[in-house]
């Protein structure tokens, strides 16, 4: 079977690539006007055709892409900040735990977009850093959840009470032995989070509270081509492409750092031995 | 748990900067003025009292008025309350139904061609943008096809019809918003059945009845899928918020004038009223979505049932 891991990789090598290069891959500006060329179907000059006021669409989705991706990639990470932080907290202390989880389940009520559509609306999201904070202040909580729970499940294992009693102090137990094991659970996870984030940016920009025009975001341009649904497809299809390689690369990656970094579980279905790799479930 | 839900958007909302009605009233208008009209909606009051109030007439059934479509919440909301339940609890039937109809096959056949499609698919199948399914739906089916309407949930030029005929046109609209909501939620669970299902079949029960002669197929079902429900069942229940979340795009993106494309305007406009109770409504429906939940996974285990087993929660 193909790998995963490396048809996730490869995926987003090639469309980080195509962020990193955009200006070197598109001799189009991507907010450059030219109405002459509205609506021109894909071209040898346009292979994804222009828009509705004469922009290069590929130029749009590439540099739509380093947009999407950095946003994408520094919310998660920030959100994943956030959640170990607050996990490890909730998952060491006892009275002050149960509090904290009680406050996650909390956040945990609302429907994430949701949320994210009454404060995009209260707050500016003009510039990056507000759209980040904005979307890591919603997506924390799973990953608390996560890793309150591992570090529970940990605290009651024996190399922790040995270093308890060892007398390491709760700070130094929770940086050298929680942290190390938790780890390979919260990639995973925030691998996979970054696919949903990118969903979540494009989605508020589908709905006009995301990054704000002229500059490039996918959401916004499928937003914009709905209206030319019928006469120019290109419009909607290659930006929702993009998005969708996206994702789908960062699903397949995390899947695969999945299948490598946690137990494995080999089947054997009765009567029909599986004869190729024992890859995991899911 | 609701209670928190609407303290919080409550407090969100009036700290945001600027008046909730500044997007109303022209800033050329005079201080007095403004005053009255800010008077006559309440929003003087200190914020403790404003929240009292509005948490008193929530719990008569008076949810406030909206301010964009000036008419009292409860009415607005009573209208479009219906229409996305029927897109959200269709999307979550599709959901059960081919997911677990298509986990149970990729299981059944494993190792073959088929299942890799079946796992490859529903991988591509959930990642895919929402909004973007449902622009390719419409492209597809309704554009080129001509099968299927694109938006609203009835048609505008129609006469008066049976009875028969209005449930057929409502039909008619429901289908391409439910499929696109439901059909990557239904790969999720998918994938999710099939691997519980590999589980329940590597399992010791497994091959002891198979080795007392019990068919493949039939029999094995009936103990790997009692036994690999649980899972399941809870996380669909998980899986309502994103539902309900996935209803607000498929809402804006198909016209469907449900809760979702309520939330969308009125959040753009600034309708706090209606926000609020939007917020305080879906949370309650979260809630009761969990609950459901709990209850589905007392009958389906019953080992849940008795108080002191160490399954149960």
């Amino acid at each position: 079977m193909i790998s995963r891991l490396g048809l996730g990789g490869l995926l987003l090598g090639m469309l980080y690539a195509a962020a990193v290069l955009a200006g070197a891959l598109t001799p189009y500006d991507p907010i450059h006007q030219d109405l002459a060329f509205a609506l021109f179907s894909p071209s040898q000059f346009h292979p994804f055709g222009c828009d509705q006021l004469g922009r290069d669409v590929m130029s749009r989705v590439v540099h739509g892409a380093r947009i999407s991706l950095a946003i994408g990639t520094m919310a998660t990470l920030l959100s994943t900040l956030l959640g170990v932080t607050v996990g490890v907290i909730a998952g060491a202390g006892g009275r002050a735990g149960s509090l904290m989880m009680r406050g996650i389940d909390l956040a945990l009520a609302f429907p994430t977009l949701v949320l994210l559509l009454v404060l995009a609306s209260l707050w500016p999201t003009d510039n990056w850093l507000a759209l980040i904070g904005l979307l890591a202040l919603t997506t924390w909580m799973p990953t608390a959840r996560l890793v309150r729970a591992e570090t529970l499940a940990l605290s009651r294992r024996p190399f922790m009470e040995a270093a308890q009693s060892a007398g390491a102090p709760p700070l130094r137990r929770l940086v050298r032995h929680v942290i190390p094991n938790v780890a390979s659970t919260v990639l995973v996870a925030a691998t996979l989070q970054v696919g949903d984030m990118m969903l979540l940016e494009s989605g508020l920009s589908y709905l006009g509270l995301g990054v704000t025009p002229p500059t490039p975001s996918w959401g916004d341009m499928v937003r914009q081509g709905m209206q030319h649904l019928g006469d120019a497809w290109w419009l909607t299809v290659f930006p929702g492409l993009a998005l969708a390689l996206a994702v789908i690369g960062f699903n397949l990656l995390g899947d695969g750092l999945r299948d490598l970094l946690e137990p494995r579980l080999a089947f054997s279905f009765p009567g029909r031995l599986w004869r190729s790799s024992t890859s995991s479930e899911s | 748990m609701v209670l928190g839900v609407v303290t919080v958007t409550f407090v969100l909302i009036h700290a945001a900067p600027g008046d909730p009605v500044d997007l109303y009233l022209s800033r050329e208008m005079e201080p007095e003025a403004r005053q009255a009209v800010l008077a006559s909606l309440g929003l003087e009051r200190p914020l403790p009292e404003q929240y009292l109030r509005w948490l008193g007439g929530a719990v008569r059934g008076d949810l406030g008025w909206s301010i964009s479509h000036h008419r009292p919440v409860r009415q607005v909301i009573a209208e479009r309350l219906p229409l996305t339940l029927q897109l959200t609890l269709l999307a979550f039937a599709m959901q059960l139904a081919a997911g677990m109809s298509v986990g149970a096959l990729a299981a059944a056949r494993r190792g073959r061609f088929a299942e890799a499609v079946a796992t490859g698919g529903t991988l591509i199948l959930y990642s895919l943008p929402l909004f973007w399914l449902a622009a390719l739906l419409i492209a597809i089916f309704s554009i080129q096809l001509g099968w299927l309407p694109s938006s609203g949930a009835r048609e505008l030029i129609a006469s008066p019809q049976s009875w028969a005929g209005e449930i057929a046109d409502r039909a008619r609209h429901l289908i391409l918003p439910v499929i696109c909501l439901g059909l990557g939620s239904a790969a999720f669970t998918a994938r999710f059945v099939r691997s519980g299902l590999l589980t329940a079949l590597a399992q010791d029960y497994a091959t002891a009845a198979r080795s007392r002669g019990a068919g493949v197929s039939r029999v094995l079902w009936r103990h790997a899928l009692r036994n690999a429900l649980p899972p399941v069942i809870a996380s669909a229940g998980l899986s309502l918020p994103f539902l309900f979340a996935g209803s607000v795009l498929v809402e804006q993106a198909f016209s469907w004038p449900g809760m979702g494309s309520l939330s969308v305007e009125a959040v753009l406009k600034r309708d706090y009223p209606v926000v609020l109770a939007l917020q305080m409504l879906l949370a309650a429906l979260v809630v009761a979505g969990s609950f459901a939940a709990d209850v589905g996974l007392k009958l389906a285990d019953p080992r849940l049932r008795e108080p002191g087993h160490p399954r149960a929660s």
